[in-house]
């Protein structure tokens, strides 16, 4: 009989994890590894977001944490072999520019 | 010198040493030379509330400083905290877990933001 955790895990927790898991997605310096971990993590949270069995609950966290380490671990590795901004990446940046010089034109 | 002499130094020099900390930090126009920092608050209102806009899940029509993330857009415990972190990312700055977590309303945000001396 497997043995879960028998008290349910927090909420906050759940959210604390969560928020690490997008945190550290950011740190992979290729878009497309960048990306695709920010998507893995939004989505399967958000697939799993009404699930109440707190057996399954435990199971799931449990594997968030194994990715958690994962992704940290290969953010870093990515990081270290950097390569040249995508074109993509331009013009999400060229939209934050616009946005800021929108803000300086109201202000 | 006696032992006291160089007490009175010492002490004398922290002092000068502190006013002249206080002195750099302290004026707006310091600051203004360095970076960006010391953002207006209709900056971060609008940067806050493009955000919110851009949002997938959220309705830009409804979006407005009083908005409650949960209440008034309608997003869940998880989508706040994606909102929270597009904040984070637009202006460069870590929110730790607690204080995001008090992040409710997009005046909440733009209150925090307006706050952090480092945010750009």
């Amino acid at each position: 009989m497997p043995t879960f955790a028998t008290q349910s895990i927090s909420k906050p927790y759940i959210l604390h994890l969560y928020r690490n898991l997008l945190r550290t997605s950011r740190t992979f310096t290729s878009y497309n590894f960048r990306q695709y971990a920010f998507r893995r993590a939004r989505d399967s949270f958000h697939a799993h977001a009404s699930e109440t069995d707190p057996n399954k609950i435990a199971e799931l966290v449990k594997k968030a944490e194994q990715e958690l380490l994962v992704m940290k671990r290969q953010g870093l590795l990515n990081s270290m072999y950097s390569t040249e901004h995508l074109v993509v990446e331009d013009s999400i940046l060229a939209k934050k520019k616009a946005r800021m010089a929108k803000a300086a034109g109201v202000a | 010198m006696r032992p006291t002499a160089l007490r009175t130094i010492f002490v004398n020099a922290s002092r000068a040493a502190q006013y002249s900390y206080a002195q750099r930090t302290v004026p707006a126009v310091f600051t203004r030379f360095y970076s960006a920092g010391g953002l207006s608050r209709s900056d971060i209102e609008s940067r806050v509330l493009d955000i919110l806009k851009g949002f997938d899940k959220i309705d830009p029509q409804k979006v407005a400083l009083s908005s409650h993330f949960s209440n008034d857009l309608g997003l869940d415990s998880l989508d706040t905290v994606e909102v929270v972190m597009a904040i984070e990312e637009e202006f460069s700055v870590e929110i730790p877990d607690k204080e995001a977590d008090e992040i409710k309303t997009a005046q909440q945000a733009v209150d925090y933001i307006s706050k952090r001396e480092d945010a750009h």
